[in-house]
């Protein structure tokens, strides 16, 4: 079980860049989020999601406006504000940085040949 | 076969098995206790009732029509149970979301005090400086009723003299972290009251010599 939580402390770390990531590629809705973390194996259960989600929002790095849906409830489609696409980047530099330097710690060599 | 009745998710009515309407209910109950309390709760419930509602349609056809137990199953495993989106809540973002206010009291604040404390109190509980309530004081000594008033809140009103009530005096939570934060703010106002003894003792030696 240790191990398993060590797994999900890493995957967590990264979730948030992860969503900013998604979303600021283009206009998400959620199924959509859900389906990239999903495909990259970063969320276990879809839930998780929405508190995240949400507490984005609520500190202004993202937006979202509603649409219709003629197959089911309204949906929500989530877009980076200013300030978060700032954090995004700023994640993002520290992302690059910090996984080059544990690859090299852990010796790993990103390009694969010495 | 089941009694079937209507439910409303996410604003869409869907005919529901009796099993699966329980375990639904259930589900649904334990994540409203979840997140009612959370910043943001009441969308994030809407957010997953959305959702739900969602996966249900998914599974609907002409051929089924009705959800059963078994989608119900599905569905929370796909979800997934409160308790584990527990820990998402705290990140780095949300320092000002999860800063939690504690309960506040009314304290004579007697670190600050002039005479018992009773203004610097007034001060911290209102959160407005010290110094109009000393003013309001001292103006009203002229009509005669302040001394009574004073004397009377002197009485009534508690000391805070433990850590935990200077905490609740000032509105912060009372939690460990907290607490140590406290002991060290006291530690070092004490250090900085022995240097000025020590200074104080340098300058008497030096006058002596």
């Amino acid at each position: 079980m240790k191990l398993e939580k060590t797994k999900a402390q890493m995957k967590k770390g990264v979730l948030e860049l992860c969503i900013l990531s998604i979303i600021s590629d283009k206009e998400a809705y959620t199924s959509n989020i859900l389906e990239a973390l999903q495909n990259a194996e970063l969320l276990v259960v879809e839930g998780t999601l929405y508190p995240l989600l949400t507490r984005l929002k609520n500190d202004g790095l993202l937006s979202y406006r509603w649409e219709e849906s003629t197959s089911g409830p309204p949906r929500k489609y989530y877009s980076l504000t200013v300030h978060g696409n700032e954090i995004m980047e700023s994640l993002k530099g520290n992302w690059i940085q910090f996984s080059d330097s544990v690859n090299s710690l852990i010796n790993l060599k990103s390009t694969g040949n010495e | 076969m089941n009694k079937v009745m209507n439910l409303n998710i996410g604003g869409i009515v869907f005919n529901v098995d009796d099993d699966a309407f329980e375990k639904l209910k259930k589900y649904l109950k334990g994540i409203n206790k979840h997140f009612s309390n959370s910043t943001g709760g009441e969308e994030i419930i809407i957010d997953i009732e959305a959702r739900i509602a969602e996966l249900f349609q998914k599974k609907l056809s002409n051929k089924k029509e009705v959800i059963t137990l078994e989608d119900v199953v599905d569905v929370i495993s796909i979800m997934g149970n409160p308790s584990d989106f527990e820990d998402d809540n705290e990140s780095y973002f949300d320092d000002k979301n999860i800063k939690q206010v504690g309960r506040k009291r009314l304290f004579r604040d007697m670190d600050n005090r002039m005479i018992g404390g009773v203004c610097s109190g007034l001060g911290a509980f209102f959160q407005v400086d010290i110094v109009w309530f000393r003013l309001a004081f001292v103006i009203a000594t002229l009509s005669g009723l302040s001394i009574l008033a004073y004397l009377i809140l002197w009485i009534i009103i508690p000391p805070a003299i433990t850590i935990s009530e200077k905490l609740e005096m000032q509105g912060e939570p009372v939690n460990i972290s907290n607490i140590e934060k406290s002991i060290r703010d006291e530690m070092s106002g004490l250090r900085d009251k022995l240097d000025d003894l020590a200074s104080q003792a340098r300058n008497q030696f030096r006058k002596k010599n």
